[in-house]
């Protein structure tokens, strides 16, 4: 049984959310403008950043 | 970094104006090395036979892949035609004088019609095609193949002379590592390329619904589809490879969701007059370019008549009618606004007026939208700097609704 890669795991939840509320502004539900897209996309990359940095399974 | 051999003292070697062929440097080898690559290692190759640092030639490659998509027919000629570290021949060579002469052939062939293609619309959002599903098909099983046979070969190539077997075993590096060895590259290849075509074949599902489904909304459907892979791939060792890859669409995704961007009615410059306009709503889009609306010399129905105009890249401009009633609803998703004069840039930028006509005029109600660009709204009689009164007069063909 392999380790569970938290990298791919947060990055994947990430990913789903900013899909789904890209997919909720395409259908009309919500209005995404530009004011919230940038806080939206750098707090998905910082998120991964954040997991892999402090991922220590690289060890010393 | 990349280090070449130690350059020679030049000068004094200049003494006497002539220096000799055998003392200049010799480039390393061109060939694809089995680690330090990030894809297939032609970025690398190249790199290190020219002395460069990478970044640099990474980063012309994904410009000239993002501006035309020829960076990835580059990319491709160079993945079949440089031979890969631990082999004398490039992989087309060997491909076509091995066993697997037939495959080499077929997906030569089916991989370089495709690619011809990838100048000229690269996504397929204009024409809608399919043939960069194809492209994205190809590509896919050719760079599997291709890599997957690498990481063996180098692999192979590490195999010491007395046989020991323990030395069979390469390094793999862990999931956070930046040694990238060649099973843990082929593994990455497999999973991209795995990723690849499962977009291949949602891609030809959507050009067999025949434009029933919207590229943006297809759009958020695959940042979904990345992220799903991730989390599927998570317990099983990672796929970090796709991370990368999803953020890049998720961009994108964003952007056009954003900017509201529906790149409808192709590109260049378009001049639409109608001469009536029925009431209900009349619709002029254009993906790309200039697109202008001329409703002087329209005749319009008793009541309301509703105009919607769209651009995605570029400039609209709408000319309304005098003696009608004009109620303006204006939208730039980034750029600049021009209302009768009035004018206003940014993000998101939003503007609405009404002009006012004799009692029981006409009303025309415009809604116009630009994603990036400029959108201009002038009365009939308001000269325009760049635009003359006719359009034709400059060339501006007539565009289809």
């Amino acid at each position: 049984m392999r380790a569970l890669d938290r990298v791919s795991l947060v990055a994947g939840l990430v990913l789903v959310a900013v899909g789904i509320v890209c997919l909720l502004d395409r259908t009309g539900s919500l209005n995404l403008s530009f004011d919230a897209l940038w806080p939206l996309l750098t707090g998905a990359a910082g998120a991964i950043l954040l997991t892999a940095g402090l991922d220590d399974r690289r060890g010393p | 970094m990349v280090h070449g051999p130690a350059r020679p003292d030049a000068l004094s070697m200049s003494t006497e104006h002539t220096i000799s062929s055998s003392s200049l440097p010799i480039p390393p080898r061109l060939e694809r090395p089995a680690d330090g690559g990030r894809i297939a290692g032609v970025c690398a190759a190249l790199a290190r036979h020219q002395r460069v640092d990478v970044r640099f030639v990474r980063i012309a490659a994904v410009l000239l892949a993002v501006l035309g998509g020829i960076g990835v027919i580059a990319y491709f000629a160079g993945l079949i035609l440089i031979p890969a570290e631990g082999h004398d021949e490039p992989i087309v060579r060997e491909g076509l004088d091995g066993p697997e002469r037939t495959k080499t052939i077929v997906l030569g062939a089916l991989a370089t019609i495709a690619l011809l293609d990838l100048p000229e619309d690269p996504f397929g959002l204009f024409t809608g095609s399919g043939r960069a599903t194809v492209a994205l098909l190809a590509v896919a099983a050719v760079a599997v193949i291709v890599l997957r046979r690498d990481g063996a070969g180098a692999a192979g190539a590490v195999v010491p002379h007395d046989g020991d077997a323990t030395a069979l075993e390469h390094p793999v590096a862990g999931p956070g590592s930046g040694d990238r060895g060649p099973r843990r590259r082929g593994r990455s290849a497999a999973i991209l390329g795995g990723a690849l075509l499962a977009f291949a074949a949602a891609g030809s599902v959507l050009a067999a619904l025949d434009g029933d489904v919207r590229w943006d909304v297809a759009l958020c459907a695959a940042v979904i589809a990345v992220g799903g892979m991730l989390l599927l791939a998570a317990p099983l060792g990672g796929a970090r490879i796709l991370v990368p890859f999803g953020l890049v669409l998720a961009l994108l995704a964003g952007t056009a969701a954003a900017a509201d961007l529906t790149l409808r009615g192709g590109v260049g410059d378009h001049l639409e007059r109608p001469a009536a306009l029925a009431s209900g709503t009349t619709a002029y889009h254009l993906a790309a370019g200039r697109l202008m609306v001329d409703l002087r010399d329209a005749d319009l129905a008793p009541g309301t008549t509703a105009v919607r105009a769209d651009v995605g890249f570029g400039q609209l401009v709408v000319r309304v009618p005098t003696g009608v009633r004009v109620e303006l609803d204006g939208h730039v998703s980034a750029g600049e606004i021009d209302l009768f004069g009035r004018d206003a840039e940014g993000t998101d930028v939003r503007r609405s007026t009404v002009r006012t006509g004799p009692p029981g005029a006409p009303v025309v109600r415009v809604d116009a939208h630009v994603a990036f660009g400029e959108l201009r709204v002038v009365r009939a009689g308001q000269a325009l700097p760049e635009l003359s009164d006719d359009g034709e007069a400059r060339g501006l063909p007539e565009a289809g609704r």
